[in-house]
């Protein structure tokens, strides 16, 4: 899609701000009643889901250039996808595609991403990680406790996250794996970037380069199957990769790979993990991880001015993501008490970690994740448990920038906890 | 552009991070749901962008406002406040005018549980302050506009029905104190809260100036900054231990019904035995909701989505569907339940009704009765289009409001041939009861597409025939009559009102400084 | 100049509706007698009396109720006043049984109006015996407080719409009358002047009410009406303290069970009943009614619901009292009361003091008013109270009556200096005056906010640019 396909669509917006709270049915308190942690930051229309179509329609229109406040509009938002769930609970608009897209085209135009964004991109390119980590240390993490199979076709995708700064969760994931006897391989110092933050920020042309290559490889290797324990590269490799580059590659998040074992009794949580935790689902794995289907068929106006499409158009509205795969998880570890936050499963409250946000704007990121650390801590759980190395990093941040009590763990390090393998 | 030392007048005000002149921000401000149709009945080209302001500010106090309302005084810069800002009034009309958004301004200042009020700051919105009052077993009148809207917007400044009309009436009769920055810059104190700092009156000492406040539509924004308001709260009927709980997954919640809730649609063949009806249940108290749309919106009202809307048409909704009212009995205890469905019931036998959620025509669904309560049924009609407007609008009986109904489908009709309006047949309507029967008004949800020129021309001479009919046939004033031009049209035949308005204006706003696009201008001094 | 007036009112409304007998201008004396007395019976006699006083600077005191007059507000507080008595404008104009509504002039009464309310099977919301003369009208604009607070929605009502003929001499119809369409087409449509609100982006009739006779001259009213019960009951409590009632009617706020709900002091309720009862200091009353098709289901209902809240808040509802059944409440209500005017009849002479509250303040408020009496010397049993719980769903009203004789005991010097400091340790203590009569008014608004009878000015040089609208009351003290 262009911003030009997508006009009639902007042109839509009635600007009614349902795009700032969650889908108002679920409000149950005044404190966390909003979905977009980009409005509650800075406040002008302009950074809502809603707002951001109006700015992109406007600039498609020829009427606003692309000044730095605009980019700042553009890029100061998550991308998390919250707003279009609200919004579509009554129209059918898109308004986080349409923020896609003006990345996109600011791309297009020269002017974005902005400079830190430029500065990982190249670092993807030169270390295959937006760290600029040295490629061979990806597999750090990899201890002799770990079996690999290098000749299977399952491939564990560690993640530039995961591998360089949450080596805890790949250490984890790896464990558990062995533990449920399921062969897997590394890319190790191959793997390369999903490309999540490229594309998240509008270089389609580079992300493009790197979803084809990718898959290219993961062909060469005979990878069936990815297991991703980052809700980004779940994303990326579940739900983009297929709109751009054809594959047929099973891709699965640990929590359901997790969940399986524990069905079928390949894993044992035995040891207790006495705690009472909260779980913040990650935008990623969640809303946004519903994949898009294709759909062909006619646009009929049944009555006048009312459109529907034959057949049905599937909805992408964000209720089909991994929701319960984690929860069944935590709700069979010993000990575990899992308390709800107020915003779960589609209308989950952002990290702000997403987006290129916590390169570009760390302050918003982490006021952002305070915000829903806010709401974690007042569940009255002493651990936030979520399922995305990219959310912990902004999550532990922000238990430290504000001296929270909280613990942070991943998934995977309270599930190997349960089966006897952690510390 | 404003002058650089203007700008930095406001800058100081709320700080760098709160003003913006952008002009891609500032264009989020200038598009507005209706610009199209507003600029259409001008004889322009339909469109959404509007006039741009020239910054947006956004203050976070009273005294923030009243800094920005003065400096607007002082550089003759016009101003237009809002709240969340939805439609052609929320935004600005001068050339050289701001907006003040009133986002940051979003506290919840006092529930007083006993007296039943609470004050409420402008970006309070309504699904957030209704959560707040039912741990107090209270609830307030949430206007139609929906969930995501400001009550304190709605209660001194705009038309407020809402879906729980007949228990909570509207929006202006419920206003008690209110703090109030007029376009001169002055922090006007209404009633009590002047005297004790209490809000629970905003009457007196004497006259009440909520008389030059709001009338019956509100002043839209024309007349100042309203920053606090007190607003009366009723008894929300569920047990001390029920809580707002939902379940499941989008678009399928599930919600808890409170015991002693009872959703009916009655149905009426011919639209006399509705009026009967619709009198008698409204003055007998029964039931926290009556409202009337077309057979259509029925179909839209109780499903989630557009395709579910469609095939519930298709399935014959239509053929079994008459004059039919949505009626929600809330009932406190079992007693006042029993009592009342069975009166609800001997209304519907005594004028030939039939209950269509009986008879399965229409399956409110747990979570209906939430969105019901919520207030969020109005936006189901945005589903088949992504768009609608109300014409007509006028309020004061029952029987007025059937009249208008029926006077306006071959009106509607005729629109609906030329393709371009949606095709409810003319019936679609909107009829809601308040203050147990004291008051109706009837409006006309008018479904159109925005991103068609014709349809947005056609939905416009739709309106102006609608507004001419109800001149000649004296069915009350309709919405949206507002703005000097279309005052003058009405005025004629209305007693000169906006004479009277133009003299406040003149009265409070000195400069003429608090835009006055969809209110009026002040009389020239003479 | 008072031959030069009394033509130019002949010549408006004829001969034998103006006078200037001393007899008769002595009934309308207030600061100053009136210069005349003229009775219009139409609106356009009212208006060229307006236009009349414009053109001369002459004031214009309007008045409807007959006396006797408790609290001065239409009565002259300048020299060389009319009265513009509309006592025989006294028109019930349209009554609408479906759509409870009545229009009605001036100088209709409210027995008047009941009688042939009662014939449409309605029946009017209004005080707690009002004087025989009172003309309903006037008590709709001084927004005095109706029995039956369910049905007291807003402010202003039973007021919905008006015709008032503003201090400019402009005819203007406040509210849905206004238009468009004339009242005959109005009708026509559908509609009754329900909507009491606009026309429009101002409510006029909210400037009118509590006015005093300041903004406008009223020629008629529309007003909000209820349907006359098929059935009723009636249920009394008694209390030594406020308080006690307190969670009750907390409770029965929400609920709006009951019809009438109020309390008396056990000397207000003796001197309406017109004879010294037995009683606790405080009576609570209550009335309960079901209506139309199952009515004494409804009445069942209510009354199950009302005492179970009464067991929860431990109040002991009887249908009648030891010294007191409630059939002689129900004689109370729903009329006016007899000549000589019940306020009057217990020692002679009454002196009003009313504020507005919330109800955990009544019983404070009474201790204070108490106090200040006991310190003055004035007999606490000569104090009669009127509590009407509700008003807009929020607010409470609160009357006390000074009950005395004139010459006995100088009681006439205590009641003075008890409505000056009783009244102003009320204020200081936080009681609103929202309707401020007599000696409290200057405090009042100088308590306030000097913008606020800023504001009040700016409105008032609108509606009554030459000030010939009764001058000097409220904070209008401006004259013509």
């Amino acid at each position: 899609m262009t911003l030009g396909e997508f006009e009639d669509m902007m042109d839509s917006c009635v600007r009614c701000s349902k795009c700032k709270f969650i889908p108002q049915l679920v409000i149950q308190s005044k404190r966390f009643s909003s979905i977009c942690p980009s409005i509650d930051y800075y406040n002008f229309h302009a950074y809502s889901g809603g707002g951001r179509m109006i700015t992109a329609n406007a600039y498609h229109k020829g009427r606003v250039e692309l000044t730095p406040e605009m980019l700042d509009v553009i890029y100061r938002c998550t991308n998390c996808g919250g707003c279009e769930v609200s919004c579509k609970w009554v129209y059918e608009l898109e308004p986080n595609e349409a923020i896609h897209e003006i990345r996109v085209a600011a791309v297009e135009a020269g002017a974005g991403p902005m400079p830190k964004h430029k500065k990982y991109i190249e670092l993807v390119e030169r270390n295959k990680n937006p760290y600029g980590e040295d490629p061979e240390k990806r597999p750090a993490w990899l201890t002799d406790e770990i079996t690999t199979n290098e000749s299977s076709s399952t491939l564990y995708f560690v993640g530039c996250t995961a591998s360089y700064r949450r080596e805890e969760i790949a250490f984890a994931t790896a464990k558990i794996l062995n533990s449920a006897g399921e062969d897997f391989r590394l890319m190790g110092s191959d793997e390369m970037c999903c490309g999540s933050p490229v594309y998240r920020v509008g270089d389609q042309k580079k992300a493009l380069e790197i979803m084809q290559a990718n898959i290219e490889q993961f062909k060469e290797t005979g990878i069936e199957k990815i297991i991703t324990s980052c809700s980004g590269c779940y994303n990326m490799l579940k739900v983009e990769y297929p709109r751009f580059v054809k594959h047929d590659i099973e891709v699965i998040h640990t929590s359901q790979l997790i969940e399986g074992f524990l069905n079928e009794g390949k894993i044992k949580l035995n040891e207790m993990v006495p705690m009472k935790v909260t779980y913040h689902d990650p935008c990623h794995l969640g809303r946004m991880a519903e994949p898009y289907e294709k759909w062909e068929g006619e646009k009929i106006e049944v009555l006048s001015q009312v459109f529907i499409y034959d057949p049905p158009k599937p909805d992408r509205r964000g209720a089909n993501g991994v929701y319960d795969a984690p929860r069944n998880v935590l709700k069979q570890i010993p000990g575990v008490e899992l308390v709800e936050m107020e915003r779960i499963r589609e209308y989950s409250y952002c990290c702000g970690a997403g987006g290129g946000c916590k390169s570009a704007y760390p302050d918003f990121a982490l006021w952002a994740a305070n915000e829903r650390l806010e709401e974690a801590e007042s569940t009255g759980a002493s651990t936030l448990v979520s399922a995305c190395p990219f959310c912990g990093t902004n999550f532990r941040d922000g238990i430290e920038s504000r001296e929270s009590s909280m613990k942070y763990f991943d998934l995977t390090e309270l599930v190997l906890r349960s089966i006897g393998g952690g510390k | 552009m404003l002058e650089k030392n203007v700008y930095e007048s406001f800058m100081k005000i709320v700080g760098e991070r709160n003003i913006s002149q952008d002009p891609a921000v500032m264009d989020s401000y200038a598009f507005q749901w209706c610009n199209e149709i507003e600029s259409a009945q001008r004889g322009d080209e339909p469109q959404r962008f509007g006039v741009r302001p020239l910054a947006v500010v956004l203050p976070a106090s009273t005294e923030e406002v009243q800094s920005i309302v003065k400096a607007c005084n002082e550089h003759k810069v016009t101003f237009k406040a809002f709240c969340t800002g939805m439609g052609p009034w929320a935004g600005v009309s001068d050339p050289r005018a701001i907006q003040i958004d009133l986002r940051r301004m979003n506290r919840i200042i006092e529930i007083d549980e006993k007296n039943m009020y609470a004050v409420i700051e402008p970006y309070v919105i309504n699904a957030e302050l209704q959560s707040e009052l039912f741990p107090y077993g209270l609830m307030h009148h949430a206007q139609g506009a929906g969930p995501q809207t400001s009550p304190l917007a709605s209660h001194t400044s705009f038309v407020g029905p809402g879906f729980t009309s007949p228990y909570t009436g509207f929006s202006g009769r419920n206003v008690l104190g209110v703090e109030w920055v007029l376009p001169d810059g002055e922090i006007l104190r209404l009633g009590s809260f002047d005297h004790n700092g209490k809000w629970f009156t905003g009457d007196g000492p004497g006259i009440s100036l909520r008389g030059v406040m709001r009338g019956w539509l509100g002043a839209y924004g024309g007349l100042g900054v309203f920053t606090k308001a007190a607003i009366r709260l009723f008894s929300w009927p569920a047990p001390k231990d029920w809580k707002w709980k939902t379940s499941g997954t989008i678009p399928e919640y599930n919600w808890d019904i409170p015991p002693f809730w009872k959703m009916f649609v009655l149905n009426f063949e011919e639209w006399e035995e509705y009026k009967a009806a619709m009198y008698e249940l409204s003055d007998r108290e029964v039931t926290m909701v009556a409202t009337t749309s077309a057979p259509e919106g029925l179909a839209a009202l109780f499903t989630n989505t557009k395709q579910e809307a469609i095939e519930t048409i298709f399935a014959g909704l239509l053929a079994k569907t008459r004059n039919y009212i949505v009626m929600l009995v809330a009932a406190h205890t079992r007693r006042e339940f029993e009592f009342r469905t069975k009166l609800v019931r001997l209304i519907m036998e005594k004028y030939g009704g039939n209950d269509l959620i009986e008879e399965g025509v229409t399956v409110p669904k747990p979570m209906h009765y939430g969105e019901t309560v919520r207030n969020m049924l109005g936006g189901h009609a945005f589903r088949f289009s992504n768009c609608f407007q109300s014409t007509h609008g006028g309020m004061d009986t029952i029987a007025m409001a059937v009249r208008l109904a029926q006077l306006n489908q071959t009106v509607k009709q005729k629109y609906i041939d030329k393709g371009v309006i949606g095709d409810d047949r003319g019936l679609g309507v909107w009829i809601t009861s308040y203050e147990s029967g004291h008051m109706a008004h009837m409006e006309t949800p008018t479904v159109y597409d925005p991103t068609s020129v014709e349809s947005c021309l056609g939905y416009a001479a739709y309106q102006d025939e609608c507004n001419q009919m109800d001149l000649d046939e004296a069915l009350g004033m309709p919405f949206f009559i507002v703005g000097d031009d279309v005052h003058n049209f009405y005025a004629e035949r209305t007693m000169h009102y906006a004479d009277w308005i133009r003299k406040i204006k003149a009265a409070f706003d000195p400069n003429g400084v608090s835009d006055p696009s969809h209110y009026v201008k002040g009389d020239r001094k003479k | 100049m008072n031959q030069t007036m009394k033509d130019a009112m002949i010549q408006i409304t004829g001969n034998d509706r103006v006078s200037d007998e001393e007899n008769v201008l002595s009934q309308y004396s207030g600061n100053y007698p009136p210069s005349l007395v003229v009775w219009p019976i139409t609106t356009e006699e009212v208006v060229n009396i307006v236009k009349w006083a414009n053109e001369n600077s002459v004031a214009l005191v309007p008045t409807s109720s007959l006396g006797p007059k408790l609290r001065g507000s239409s009565l002259p507080k300048v020299e060389n006043a009319i009265v513009v008595d509309l006592s025989k404008m006294n028109q019930i104009l349209r009554i609408d049984s479906t759509n409870k509504v009545a229009m009605i002039e001036p100088g209709v009464t409210y027995d008047e109006l009941i009688h042939t309310l009662k014939l449409a099977g309605l029946r009017p919301l209004m005080p707690f015996l009002p004087k025989g003369s009172k003309s309903v009208l006037a008590s709709c604009l001084d927004r005095e407080p109706i029995t039956i607070p369910r049905f007291h929605w807003d402010t202003p009502d039973p007021l919905l719409c008006t015709e008032t003929v503003f201090g400019t001499g402009d005819i203007f119809r406040t509210g849905a009358a206004a238009g468009p369409g004339t009242l005959e087409e109005q009708w026509e449509a559908g509609q009754a002047q329900k909507n009491p609100m606009g026309p429009s982006q101002f409510d006029p009739y909210r400037l009118v009410q509590g006015a005093q006779g300041t903004i406008g001259i009223v020629t008629w009213i529309s007003m909000k009406c209820e349907k006359l019960p098929e059935i009723q009951k009636f249920f009394l409590a008694q209390a030594d303290d406020l308080g006690d009632f307190q969670e009750f009617n907390y409770a029965l706020f929400r609920r709006r069970l009951p019809d009438e709900h109020f309390m008396l002091n056990s000397t207000a309720l003796s001197a309406a009943l017109g004879e010294k009862k037995l009683l606790s200091p405080w009576i609570l009353i209550l009335g309960v009614s079901g209506h139309g098709d199952i009515a004494d289901e409804e009445l069942d209902y209510r009354i199950g619901d009302i005492k179970d809240i009464a067991r929860e808040s431990n109040v002991k509802l009887e249908e009648n009292l030891k010294d007191v059944k409630s059939s002689e409440i129900e004689a109370l209500l729903n009329r006016a009361s007899e000549v000589p005017y019940w306020k009057i009849r217990a020692k002679g002479e009454c002196q009003e003091v009313m504020f507005t509250t919330t109800l955990d303040r009544v019983q404070e408020f009474y201790h204070v008013f108490h106090e200040v009496a006991r310190e003055i010397g004035f007999p606490l049993d000569q104090i009669g109270a009127y509590v009407q719980p509700m008003n807009q769903g929020t607010n409470t009203h609160v009357g006390f009556d000074l009950y005395y004789t004139l010459g006995e005991d100088d009681s006439t010097e205590k009641v003075i200096m008890l409505l000056s400091r009783g009244q102003k340790k009320l204020l200081d203590e936080g009681a609103y005056f929202s309707r401020p009569y007599g000696v409290i008014i200057d405090a009042v608004f100088e308590k306030g906010s000097p913008l606020t009878v800023d504001a009040m000015k700016r409105v008032k040089s609108i509606f009554d640019p030459n000030n010939i609208l009764n001058p000097g009351t409220l904070c209008f003290k401006e004259v013509p």
